[in-house]
């Protein structure tokens, strides 16, 4: 059926600059991840078990925001390897029955990036009007908009470019400058790089700030007294649906292929309206279990409003640990980290995995500019997961000294998507020693 | 507490989900077997009437049909 492998399977998260070291850089890598993949699935009850894979940016970047400033979207940055190493991932992660998704960032590019250098060139360049620029507003920014990163009192969405005077807009960081989304040429341009990337064979994308993208093309000022909470000119325009009306169209486009968007809004209510008619996203992220405190009914509260808001043709996702929020294992503790990770993969909708959940993995002291959720991985010489050659993994330390548990464990339990046959899942639910095999 | 059914061709699996920090009993309306517990030790544990669910410990159970 077609749909029913995104719907069924388990995915796992892969933040390549610290899942496995291949050349011995110290920096993960794609020969890394290609090398890893057994642990991921072989094909037996000994390994995860797992259906698809979402990786994060290994574009071509200067990496002001770990490869989420892309500077060319068709290509691998030398830090992870080449497009021959991602091919090579391809094939033998789909030999394995294992998909493929890589992540698309198409609200910003690297200010490095070919277009933005063109943009910037002076006024009259062809691509000026593919990034967002505007005449300053009483000798400052043009509008009152802020970004997501950067100190409280620099955070203007704006930069000004001193060489033609005017300002240009980022959400992110200024090596982040945003793509202007009203721009026709703009659309095409990022139509062409999903087709690039779906014609080499990935199986979707996992889609960067999906819900922002187009912005008030008067640039209007948000709300004074909201300003800071509710930014209601920059954030979730109703043409952002447009958008991905039209991502859905490319991926139609091909057989079988999807998008699961990251899109922060609190509100479920909000939320639900991604999926379109069946006609947009075929899965938004939800986050709201990555915001939980340790309360039964908050998360049986999480459940029953997705499940009652849900369309009938829309199908529920759920994600516990990513790249930008604590691991759940930090969250909660060891303990009650297994019981959630029982909670993800039982309920009625696809698990998202974070790299090193499976081993009850935690947060890791960082510099400031560090994130703390993205530590190397931490793997073990055990059977499983020592098939390959030598591990010259990125600050690898055995589980056992930092009080885990020696071994990480995968069980097996059954679970019953309604509407579809119901496929076995194995539930990665450890670190323990044990092993339970449901349905055999 | 958090406790909910799954249910398909393969027939009828509880999942038993105890969010506080102590022990609770926890009724069965049919036998069922313990196909995985986060506490490690009660696979095959067969469930009649009511069973004892530790503190902080996620249970998953085939139920008898």
């Amino acid at each position: 059926m077609r749909g029913s492998w995104w719907r069924e399977g388990v995915f796992y998260q892969i933040y390549p600059r610290s899942f496995q070291d291949a050349n011995g850089d110290g920096i993960g890598d794609l020969a890394g991840i290609t090398r890893r993949l057994d642990h991921l699935n072989d094909g037996t009850p000994a390994s995860l078990g797992i259906d698809a894979i979402w990786i994060s940016p290994f574009y071509r970047s200067p990496m002001a925001d770990f490869g989420y400033d892309v500077s060319d979207y068709r290509d691998v940055d030398p830090t992870f390897g080449t497009l021959a190493d991602f091919d090579r991932l391809l094939e033998e992660a789909h030999r394995r029955g294992i998909r493929v998704l890589v992540d698309l960032v198409p609200n910003h590019t690297s200010d490095q990036h070919p277009w933005f250098v063109e943009s910037r060139s002076s006024r009259d360049n062809p691509k000026r009007n593919w990034y967002v620029w505007a005449d300053p507003r009483r000798g400052g920014p043009p509008n009152n908009w802020r970004a997501v990163f950067g100190a409280a009192e620099k955070r203007s969405a704006w930069t000004l470019d001193r060489a033609t005077g005017q300002y240009y807009l980022h959400h992110f960081l200024p090596q982040q400058p945003d793509l202007n989304w009203w721009n026709e040429d703009v659309r095409r341009a990022m139509d062409d790089v999903m087709r690039f990337w779906l014609d080499r064979g990935v199986d979707g994308f996992r889609i960067d700030v999906a819900h922002s993208l187009v912005k008030d093309q008067q640039l209007r000022n948000n709300p004074r007294l909201f300003a800071k909470r509710r930014p209601r000119h920059n954030w979730e325009l109703e043409e952002v649906h447009d958008i991905h009306r039209r991502w859905r169209r490319v991926l139609d486009e091909y057989d079988d292929r999807m998008a699961v968007g990251e899109v922060s809004s609190r509100k479920l209510s909000n939320l639900v309206r991604y999926y379109g008619n069946d006609d947009e996203l075929q899965m938004p992220f939800n986050f709201n279990f990555l915001r939980q405190p340790w309360s039964a009914e908050r998360f049986r509260g999480v459940v029953e409003e997705w499940e009652r808001l849900l369309p009938p043709h829309a199908w529920p996702d759920y994600t516990l640990s990513n790249h930008d929020r604590s691991r759940a294992a930090s969250r909660y503790g060891p303990q009650r980290a297994r019981v959630a990770a029982l909670m993800l993969l039982t309920l009625r909708g696809t698990p998202f995995i974070y790299y090193g959940e499976e081993i009850g993995m935690t947060d890791v002291a960082i510099p400031p500019d560090r994130v703390p959720a993205r530590p190397g991985y931490r793997w073990l010489r055990t059977r499983s997961a020592s098939t390959s050659q030598r591990s010259a993994t990125t600050r690898a330390r055995c589980s056992r000294s930092t009080g885990g548990s020696s071994s990480f464990v995968v069980a097996r339990a059954r679970s019953a998507p309604e509407r579809t046959a119901p496929s076995r899942r194995r539930a990665v639910c450890s670190p323990t020693c044990a092993r339970a095999t449901a349905g055999e | 507490m958090f406790a909910y059914l799954r249910e398909g061709d393969g027939g009828r699996m509880m999942v038993a989900l105890n969010f506080d920090d102590r022990p609770k009993r926890v009724a069965v309306p049919v036998s069922a077997d313990v196909a995985i517990s986060t506490a490690g030790e009660r696979a095959h544990e067969k469930l009649r009437g009511s069973f004892e669910l530790g503190r902080d410990e996620g249970l998953v159970a085939r139920l008898d049909s």
